[in-house]
This record gives structure tokens, sequence and C-alpha cells, in this order.
């Protein structure tokens, strides 16, 4: 099973991913939204506008039409008496005379082909940039008063409305994005949390728990990955079942023979002559180790199908320990229980008789026996140290000889092998009881075997 | 204490001599193994290939001890030592392959005083089958007093009687000699160790669950209420305490 990240996806995690997304979206959607508001708004409003300002020159340059055919007319008097509207001002030819309100508003602001349009007898409007701003110039010829009614409506306000709304727009765009990011945040947590209960059905899984299954969240797109983890835990656990029930039957199967070929040698032993003994002494030899061998390998498969259980009780440490080197003819041994080393500690008998068992034989094997066997501890710990005066163990070495099968390059000075599995059998015990196993060097000469075993709670 | 208690070894030694064990083990090369091997260690011994044949020649032969493989094809093991309990207190050793199976622990609930894994050792056979034939022969007691009231229960020390209400209980030899070590030392807690020493004979190494095992047995004889002894009690990381006559677990009953 390879790794499922794709490196195409950069660093960004399904969260972030999913938050740029509607974020992307939402800016795209409400931007187009404002873009289309307010070209709306800007044809609609301009031509609102210059529908008005057209209807008012019409209804000026009529009234101005029949205020010029009247006698003797004072143009400035009907210039300041024309209503205006939002800026807009008069511009008037009478005859070839041009009037204008204010000074600066005359012929020179109008657009030239405004003007000429106008001579030609026609009515014309215009949008131009009038006195700096945007604006629409009116021209309405009154042939009747042979005069030319000119009316400029400046565009300012209506621009200033326009850039109000595009304002507008723009923060409603930048505000819909960021709530689109929120959302997308928001939502893509939500698709993730189901992941959550995966990841933590994983974690068990890794942690031994074989027995853990999820239930299948309510979201129907997501069952179907539950039920694919509850497949493959299911399947986990029954391979673990079937290997350890395996494990349970070669043991069966194996000790039965073992059991037969052992008392065979041990009856053949007793009633062996001059001539059949160096025959009866190797086959004993020999049986014996291929036993070992057998019970190494069956206590390691049970391991490591997860077969094995605590079974932990108060002992005296001072008298568990005196029995085990008694059980293995090791009295001669100092046994040395430091002060600080608890008077009575919880741990599976058997397996740490097993553990100085292995470690006493190690040492009889590479290092011409056991120098000392020390206890001591504090808070719930125990430490078992082996002590040697062999040749040591070299740097490079002191990780290898805890694995299994670890041939070492010192000499053995026993003539019977070892099963190799020893030292790897003390790691498995000691993890067993949450603790650990090390060498180190001995000063100034040999090896320490250490090993910590931690209380197991009652 | 020693297991050997005076006066016992003489006779003990003689009716060892004598002592039939019957083997029931379906796997006929290690059936001749054992023959072999507790023959050379002076005993008689009667072979059964499965669970129904050795039932059938327990009825028989009536041997002193029973050494039956828990993994028998047809009658299991547990169900041989079950059907031997019914009708007898003879002694009865489990062959057992796995040190670390609940098989053990079963086995022992089944009825069984002790147990030895194969592959197995000569002498440590000869030493657990003589050692059980001990507990089953040697008077029990001697100096301590002969006659215990605990609660509803009365110890006959010499009479080898436990009546409860006045009735007899049926008790194997190994259970009555527990019972005795706790009733001796009523108000003590007893270790697993210790009892493992006194009653199996067995150093500090011995396989507690053989203790455990044989407590909850007799906890169904002699509690009113096993799932909740008042006599026989558990002190958690210690080991076990019989009640003090009078004490407040003591109904006065």
């Amino acid at each position: 099973m390879a790794t499922t990240g794709r490196k195409g996806r950069g660093g960004l995690g399904l969260r972030a991913r999913g938050t740029v997304a509607f974020a992307l979206l939402a800016l795209v959607l409400s931007a187009s939204l404002a873009v289309l508001t307010y070209s709306i708004a800007r044809s609609y409003l301009l031509d609102q506008r210059e529908s008005l300002a057209l209807r008012q020159a019409f209804i000026n340059a009529r009234a101005t039409n029949e205020f010029l055919r009247a006698d003797d007319p004072d143009v400035p008097d009907l210039l300041a008496a024309l209503p205006s509207s939002s800026g807009s001002f008069v511009v008037l030819r009478a005859d070839d005379e041009w009037f204008a309100l204010s000074v600066g508003t005359g012929r020179a602001v109008l657009p030239e082909s405004l003007i000429a349009a106008t001579d030609d007898g026609a009515a014309a409007r215009q949008r131009a940039v009038i006195g700096g701003d945007p604006a629409l110039a009116v021209g309405i010829p009154l042939p009747a008063a042979d005069a030319a009614y000119f009316e400029v409506f400046p565009y300012d306000e209506l621009e200033k409305t326009l850039a109000t709304l595009g304002y507008s727009l723009l923060a409603a765009a930048t505000i819909t994005t960021i709530l689109g990011a929120l959302v997308g945040s928001y939502a893509s947590r939500r698709v993730l949390r189901p992941l959550r209960g995966f990841t933590v059905g994983a974690a068990e899984l890794a942690r031994g728990n074989f027995a853990t299954r999820l239930t299948a969240p309510g979201d129907k797109d997501l069952a179907p990955i539950a039920t694919s983890f509850n497949e493959m835990a299911e399947a986990l656990q029954k391979r673990l079942e079937r290997e350890a029930r395996f494990a349970s039957d070669v043991t069966h199967e194996l000790r039965t023979p073992l059991t037969a070929l052992s008392a065979a040698v041990e009856v053949l032993d007793r009633r062996a002559d001059e001539r059949s003994r160096p025959v009866v002494d190797v086959l004993r030899t020999q049986v014996r180790h291929f036993q070992q061998l057998v019970l190494d390998l069956l206590e390691i498969s049970r391991f490591d199908a997860g077969a094995v259980d605590l079974t932990a009780e108060q002992v005296s440490t001072t008298e568990f320990f005196a029995s085990v080197l008694r059980g293995l003819q090791k009295e001669s041994v100092p046994l040395e229980i430091s002060d600080d080393a608890p008077a009575t500690f919880r741990l599976d008998k058997r397996r740490v008789e097993r553990v100085v068992a292995n470690l006493v034989e190690n040492a009889d094997r590479y290092a011409g026996g056991p120098t000392s066997v020390q206890v001591s501890g504090a808070d719930g710990v125990l430490r078992i140290v082996v002590e040697d005066e062999g040749p040591g163990i070299p740097p490079d070495e002191v990780d290898a000889v805890f694995e299994r099968f670890h041939r070492s390059t010192a000499v053995s000075s026993d003539s019977e092998r070892g099963t190799g599995l020893g030292l790897a059998l003390v790691t498995e015990h000691a993890a067993l009881h949450g603790g650990r196993a090390w060498v180190e060097a001995r000063e100034p000469t040999g090896a320490r075997f250490v090993v910590e075993i931690a209380e197991p709670p009652l | 204490m020693p297991p050997d208690r005076p006066g016992a070894p003489g006779g003990a030694s003689w009716s060892l001599m004598a002592s039939r064990v019957l083997v029931i083990e379906d796997e006929a090369p290690v059936r001749a193994m054992v023959r072999l091997i507790l023959e050379d260690e002076g005993f008689e011994v009667i072979e059964a290939a499965d669970g129904e044949e050795g039932l059938e020649r327990f009825a028989s032969e009536s041997p002193d001890l029973v050494l039956v493989d828990l993994r028998l094809p047809g009658t299991h093991g547990f169900e041989v030592c079950r059907a031997l309990r019914a009708s007898s207190d003879v002694p009865i050793i489990i062959l057992t392959a796995q040190v670390d199976s609940h098989d053990v622990v079963a086995g022992l609930e089944a009825g069984a005083d002790d147990y030895v894994t194969k592959p197995f050792v000569a002498k440590e056979l000869a030493a657990r089958i003589r050692a059980a034939l001990r507990r089953s022969t040697a008077v029990v007691g001697g100096h301590s007093p002969a006659v215990h009231l605990i609660g509803s229960i009365e110890i006959r020390e010499e009479a080898g009687v436990v009546r409860k209400d006045g009735t007899v209980l049926h008790l194997t030899k190994t259970e009555f000699r527990l019972l005795c070590e706790f009733a001796d030392h009523a108000g003590l807690v007893l270790s697993r160790e210790q009892l493992l020493e006194r009653v199996w004979g067995y150093d500090y190494l011995g396989d507690s669950r053989l203790v455990d095992a044989h407590v909850r047995r007799l906890r169904t004889k002699i509690e009113d209420d096993p799932a909740n002894p008042r006599l026989l009690r558990t002190v958690r990381g210690f080991g076990y305490k019989m009640t003090r006559p009078g004490d407040d677990g003591d109904d006065g009953a």
C-alpha cells in the first residue's frame, strides 16, 4: 500500500482546497453580477438622464421661441427665467449674437459639430466633455426666431451616483468572496468530519486493537468507506486469529513428537552401555537443542500472532530472583538486590524467569558465565542487570544481538549452540511488561545486559 | 513446612512402590515412552488410548493416580476429569501442550490436581506424580487441633472429614489439605507461594494458577455463595485468608 498523496496537489490539503475553490466561485459569481448590475444600471440611468434632458430642452426651447417672437425681447432676463435642473445651463444664439448666463459657458464650450448640425436646421444632441466634465449637449434650432437653443446637462451627479453604486458593488463582491471562503472552509470541515472517525479507527488498528469497527456515517456517500474499512479490519482480525490458531495447532503437533523423542532419549540415556554412550550423548544434546529451538520458535510465534497475555502476580523480589537462580543452578552467582528495589513487584513469573534464564545462558555461552545479577528499581519499574566479564559486545552489535538468529562474531565457548532466539525473546517478554532491554559495556571489561519492566496495573 | 510430615514417609514410600498409574494418552509413542519412564521409576502403568477407554480402565483397575492428556479425540480431557471427579478423589495430573493456554486453568477447574507440560522431563514427571500421591496418602495435621469450626463448616483433620451444616462434603485430598492449611492459619493471609510450598511441595516458581483454581473449587463446596465468599477471602495482591471463627465474616449460623 503506497502513499496516497499526490505530489501535483502541492501542499494544499482538502480543506484549504475547498476553501479556495468556494472563494473563487464566490468571487467570479459576485464580480460578474456586479459588472452586469453596474453596466445595466449605468445605461439605464444614462438613458433616463438623456430623455429627461431632452424633454426639458424642448420645453425650454419652445418657451424661448415664444419669447423671441415677442417684441424687443430681453434675452438675459429670459435665460435667468428658464428653469434649470441639476446644474444644466443654456446657451442661446439669437440672430448672430450668443448669449449665456455666466462667463465661461458661452459658445466656446459647445462642440462645433453640434452647432453645425443645429445650423443645418435639425435638433441634435451630443455627449461631450464640457468644462472638464462629461455632459450632454442638446441643440435645437428655432428657425422662426432665427435663433438656436443650446442646453448643456453635466453628468457629474450621475457619475457620483454611478461611483457610489460601483463602490457598493465592489464591497458586496468582496464580502461575498470572503463569505464564500468561509462557507468553503466550513463545508470542507463538514465533509472531513466523518473522516476523523476513520483516522481514530485506523490509529486503533495500528495500536493492535483489531476488534475496532466503524459505525457507518449517516452520509450514504461515505458509508462505503466505513464498510470497506470494517471489511479490512475483519479480514485482518480473522487472519491474526488464523495465525494464532495455527501457532497453537503447530504447538500441539510439534510437541507430541518432541515429547516422545525427548522421553525416548531419556530412557535410552539410562540404558546406554559403553559402546552406545557416545551416540546417545550426541542424540541427547541434539534433541535438547532441537526441543529448545522449537519451544523458542513457538514462543516467538505467539508474540507475532499477538496470542500472548501477561499473567502478572505479586512476588517477593528477593525470594523470586533467588529461586530463579536456584532453578538455573546458579546459586553461586551473587544476587545483589539494591536498597531502592521494591520489596514486592507484580510480574509474570514465567516470563521474567525466562528473561533471566536467557541472559544467564547467553553469559554462559559467550562470556564464561554471569558474574552478578542485580535488581534495582523505582516508581513501578524493576531493573534487572546481568553482568559478565567476558569480551563484551562490539559497539556495532549492541542492537543486533537482540535480533532473531543474530550470529555473534564472538566465539561461543559452549559446544552447545544457542537457539539464536534467546535475546529476541528477552526483548519480547520485556516489551509485554511495558519495558525494554539493552546491553551496555561494563567497566573495565565485559557486558551489562539490562532489562527494565514496568509493573502492570492491578 | 516441608511436605514430608513426620509419621508419613515409611508407609508412603512403601505404597509408592506399588502405585499404579493410569495413562490416558492418544499418541501411542508418547504413551509407550511414558510407560517406560514410569516403570523405570517404579510405577505400575495402565494404558488407555482415549477418554472412554480411560474411564473403563479406571473403573476396572482402580489406579492410584490418573495422568490424562487434555487433547483427546472423542471425550475431551476436561470431560474425563469431570467424570472421574464425579465419583472419585483420585489424584489427577493433566498433560498439556501449552503453558500459556487457558487449557491449564480449565483443566484445573475440571478437577485436576496438577499439570505437566509437554515435552516433559522424565524426572519432573515422576516428581509431580510422587508429590500428588504423597498428598493423597499422607496424614494431615499432627500438632494442630483435630477439629475446626468455621461458620457452618466443621473440619476433622485426623478423620479427614469436612461437614457443612452437618452434611459431609466430598473434597479431594488436595482440596482437603488446602482447607486444613487455611483452617490452621485462620485470620492470617497466606500467599500463593506459601500455599504452593506447603500443600503442593513446590518451590517459589510453581504456577500460582494451581492455588487459584483450587481455591475456586473449594469455595464452590464450602461457601454459601461462592461468587461472594465469606469464609475464604481473597486479599488482593497478597493471597487468601480464612475467616477466623467469630470474626465479622462468620455468620454464626
